[in-house]
């Protein structure tokens, strides 16, 4: 069983206590004794000295000195009693007790002539003798000095000794005293300490419990130890109750407990929920702000396309009229040649045979190319109208059953004309590769379609001529039948796109071309009818000083088409 | 028990002389306070040894008027307080009728005063072994009757002697008590008779036996360099300065007083010089009180030495006999002897009545009696020292020998 901590504590104060008390009683025995013992060591030598002096008045003047030596002899076992020795009225030393000689202290010690005051009187004087210790000389004068002296020297050491013993009886009774009081204590605390640690065992126990089981109240242990009238049995008391109190608690805190366990569970739900809702909403806030971004690009090419589309509307408005006057005065022109011919076949008039034979087919040829200017001039009409109809954003023209072969065909022909028109030292080599099964018709805006289809070819034949190669450029036309589809194909063997231009070529106003050369909205309209009108993709292959193949997908059906 | 004892050996004595002397009575009872143990216990045992000598030829002759003469022996150990109780069981328990042959000063100046506390009882001191002052001067020397010379006596001729011989500066080595102040206060008269004072002076503590050093006594007198050395002490102590004197190279003639024991003296430093072949007895000279035992043209010396032989007696029971050999003849037993032979002449005057108030008277009543060694002696109501003469031994081939010639100490 360990020490208990109560009866170490007590055990501490004891010690303290009684160290202070032995230290207390020996200092105070120390301090009176030494006084007291001096006081009563230098009575009993002066009791020694007179008894000597007054007895030896007559031994000393009649007598035999071993007469005084055997008086003197009697007094050296008293105690503390260091010497005792006589002189006489010459001043020799008649007895002593002292071996193997008298110290030369006492031999030098002065005598006192009968004459001077108190001569009479016993003296104390203090001497230290070297070898010997310090002593309280007392002499006692024998008739009144001139008979001599009586030295008797009490021991101070003798003092000394009697103080250290006394001190250390003392310490010995304080320590007997101590260890009955350690015994006591040891008892008393053992039947203070003995309900105490049991009742910080059982507290101990308690605190060692998991409370979260419940917590029994020990009424067996505790209501024992509270039968107890003290202050032990009160703490018994007040912990049962204690106990029982917490045991009250912890119920309501398990209960409490369940509850908040489940707040918790839907809480945790709900919270999951919200939290799927928001990740949600967010990829759909994501979603419409990548359109809303698309929807933006929209709006700033459309914002270019109608500053453009006013200024095309302008100059088609002011192309139209001409072609009016061009398409109006062919169609007259060609009704005037056919009236002549039936003139001249009607009337027979009599023409030279050799003009009478050629008028016929020179009519014939007129009407032929009247025919031609009206066929293009309606076309040049259209072509203005449909760039009314698309600065104007809508749709020009209706979505009709097309031969996109023969669009393409006319689109690059139709280039390469116009370029040759422009430049008479233009020169490349058209390839064609036709997909019979492309005329098929689909659904299409043709007017829109070979806007597209012009502006690629252009580009086409302009880079195929100016490629730094030199000579030899070719521009090809392919088309595939697809599944759902036709596939257009324009490759010519230019210079290419580098890297750094591709991304940006559909850009409105993005152009490679010398200024005033191109507008850069060619490709941007031709990307926006193909993939924008007709729901058919569009994109480019290159390869820098190679090749650039653009190549168009369409769709068996528009979405315009319905 | 051990007196017991010793009554039993005296009782077939008694025997005998109650066969011889039919007027008889109990045994006479003469106490002998003594040192029988401790340093000087030689001292006691060889002066008990001595008298009973005397006595038993007595008690085999049937005694003094019929009556057996009992030494009964006391050990005070050389110590005053045992030497007083000793003397008063003597006189209240065992009815001794004198009191008889106490050895040493500080032991017999101390029990003189129960003489006076028993004068009504008529209790004597006979010759006791010292020569101290107090029992031969006022107011002991009615009580104490003194056979052999005081010490006065002795430091007297010894420092005469001495002074003769050119040695002067006289140091002195006493016993610090009784026995040496009375030879430091005789040596001090001896000197002031001849103007002089004393060199330097050394003591020792009673009881101090050979195996102490006495080197510190040495040195203080040597650093006086005196002439000569008078040592008032017992044997033990002063073989012991003898040797340490001599250890030191101090070369110096060292005179004792007869109370030392000159025999028990030399059985401690002749052996001591044979061992180390040191000289330690050629430089000593001692003054005895009583004549040589080597001196056979004394009738006494030749009655001791026959009735030594005669009875062999043994030291008494109270004795501590340990290690102890008993001597061949010897002064202290001499004297014991001759103690013996004069109590046995007073007691023969009592002619039969022993009455204690008597002895004073008888004793004083003996003049000029022949003890046999060629000095008569003589007691008197106001004698009661009988004798003064000083005699002195040196050492010759481990025996004392008479000293005839001082001037081999000469300076």
């Amino acid at each position: 069983m360990k020490t208990s901590r109560l009866l170490r504590k007590v055990l501490a104060g004891e010690v303290i206590l009684f160290a202070a008390i032995g230290l207390a009683t020996s200092g105070i025995a120390a301090y009176t004794l030494a006084s007291r013992l001096t006081t009563e060591f230098a009575s009993k030598g002066t009791a020694i000295a007179t008894s000597i002096a007054n007895a030896s008045d007559e031994l000393i003047l009649t007598r035999d000195a071993s007469t005084i030596q055997s008086l003197v002899d009697q007094f050296r076992q008293i105690r503390g009693v260091g010497y005792v020795f006589v002189v006489d009225g010459d001043g020799t030393i008649v007895s002593h007790t002292f071996v193997p000689e008298v110290p030369a202290e006492l031999r030098a010690m002065r005598r006192r002539a009968w004459n001077e005051p108190h001569a009479d009187q016993v003296l104390q004087q203090d001497v230290r003798i070297a070898g010997r210790g310090e002593f309280i000389d007392v002499s006692a004068p024998v008739l009144a000095g001139v008979g001599g002296a009586v030295h008797v020297g009490m021991d101070r050491g003798v003092i000394r000794a009697d103080i250290r013993s006394t001190i250390l009886d003392d310490l010995l009774v304080v320590a007997a005293i101590f260890a009955g009081v350690v015994i006591v204590a040891a008892a008393v605390v053992g039947r203070i300490a003995r309900p105490l640690s049991a009742l910080t065992e059982h507290a101990l126990g308690v605190a060692g419990q998991n409370l979260d089981d419940g917590l029994e109240p020990d009424e067996a242990t505790l209501g024992a130890l509270g039968q107890g009238r003290d202050e032990i049995g009160d703490l018994a008391r007040a912990f049962l109750s204690m106990e029982q109190a917490v045991s009250r608690q912890i119920q309501r805190l398990q209960h409490l407990a369940g509850e908040l366990a489940r707040y918790n569970e839907t809480l945790e739900a709900t919270v999951a929920a919200r939290t799927r809702e928001l990740t949600e909403k967010n990829a759909a806030v994501e979603a419409a702000l990548d359109e809303l971004k698309q929807a933006q690009d929209q709006i700033v090419r459309q914002e270019k396309m109608a500053s453009l589309g006013a200024l095309t509307a302008g100059i088609a408005h002011e192309i139209k009229n001409p072609l009016n006057f061009v398409n109006n005065f062919a169609d007259l022109s060609r009704e005037l040649a056919t009236e002549l011919k039936e003139d001249l076949a009607l009337d027979g008039t009599v023409l030279d045979a050799k003009i009478a034979n050629d008028v016929p087919d020179i009519l014939s040829q007129l009407e032929l190319n009247l025919s031609k200017i009206k066929e293009h001039g309606v076309r040049a009409d259209g072509i203005v109208r449909s760039m009314l109809l698309h600065s104007r954003g809508g749709a020009a023209g209706q979505p009709q059953p097309t031969d996109v072969n023969a669009l393409a065909r006319d689109a690059l022909n139709l280039a390469y004309h116009g370029m040759r028109a422009n430049d008479p030292a233009f020169q490349v080599a058209l390839d064609f590769d036709l997909d019979a099964a492309a005329s098929a018709p689909i659904e299409a805006v043709p007017q829109d379609l070979m806007r597209a289809l012009l502006n690629i070819t252009n580009n086409a034949c302009y880079a195929a001529f100016h490629r730094k190669a030199g000579a030899g450029g070719r521009v090809g036309l392919r088309t595939r039948a697809l599944a759902d589809g036709i596939e257009i194909r324009i490759r010519d063997n230019g210079d290419g796109i580098p890297e750094a231009v591709r991304a940006r070529i559909f850009e409105p106003f993005f152009t490679t071309k010398p200024a005033g050369q191109g507008t850069g909205l060619g490709l941007s309209i031709s990307h926006d009818i193909v993939t924008g009108r007709h729901g058919g993709k569009m994109s480019v292959e290159t390869e820098p000083g190679r090749f650039t193949e653009f190549v168009i997908t369409l769709p068996n059906r528009s979405p315009h088409a319905r | 028990m051990r007196r017991l004892r010793a009554l039993a050996v005296l009782g077939a004595a008694l025997m005998l002389a109650v066969s011889a002397a039919p007027r008889g009575g109990g045994p006479i009872v003469l106490a002998m306070s003594a040192a029988f143990s401790g340093p000087s216990r030689g001292l006691g045992i060889e002066v008990y040894r001595g008298a009973r000598a005397y006595f038993d030829e007595v008690n085999a002759g049937g005694g003094v008027a019929g009556r057996p003469l009992l030494l009964e022996a006391y050990d005070d150990g050389y110590n005053p307080a045992p030497a007083i109780y000793n003397t008063i069981r003597a006189i209240e328990q065992d009815h001794a009728f004198l009191l008889f042959g106490y050895v040493g000063t500080p032991t017999v100046t101390r029990v003189l005063p129960l003489l006076k506390r028993y004068s009504d009882r008529s209790i004597y001191l006979f010759f006791p072994f010292t020569g101290a002052q107090p029992q031969r001067e006022p107011p002991y020397d009615g009580e104490v009757f003194n056979l052999r010379a005081s010490y006065r006596d002795e430091t007297y001729a010894l420092v005469d002697r001495f002074a003769a011989i050119g040695r002067t500066k006289i140091a002195i080595f006493y016993q610090a008590d009784a026995y040496g102040r009375s030879g430091w206060d005789g040596v001090r008269r001896a000197l002031a008779a001849h103007k002089l004072t004393l060199a330097a002076e050394a003591t020792y503590e009673r009881g101090t036996p050979y195996t102490a050093h006495m080197t510190r006594q040495v040195e203080i007198l040597r650093a006086a360099q005196p002439d000569a050395v008078i040592a008032i002490g017992a044997y033990a102590a002063c073989a012991a300065f003898i040797r340490d004197a001599v250890d030191a190279g101090w070369k110096i003639p060292i005179a004792n007083v007869s109370f030392v024991g000159s025999e028990n003296m030399l059985g401690l430093l002749y052996p001591e010089e044979m061992k180390s072949g040191r000289d330690y007895t050629s430089m000593l000279v001692n003054s005895e009180v009583v004549p040589s035992y080597e001196d056979t043209s004394l009738p006494a010396v030749g009655e001791y030495r026959t009735l030594m032989q005669r009875h062999a007696p043994q030291p008494p029971d109270v004795a501590d006999v340990k290690g102890y050999t008993p001597l061949g003849y010897n002064f202290a037993g001499f004297e014991g002897f001759l103690d013996a032979k004069v109590i046995v002449e007073a007691l023969r005057r009592l002619n039969g009545n022993f009455d204690a108030s008597r002895l004073k008277a008888a004793v004083e009543s003996i003049h000029d009696f022949d003890l046999g060694i060629d000095a008569p002696i003589s007691f008197g109501p106001d004698r009661h020292q009988a004798l003064q003469y000083v005699y002195f031994a040196a050492v010759e081939r481990g025996r004392w020998i008479p000293v005839v010639d001082w001037q081999r100490w000469a300076r």
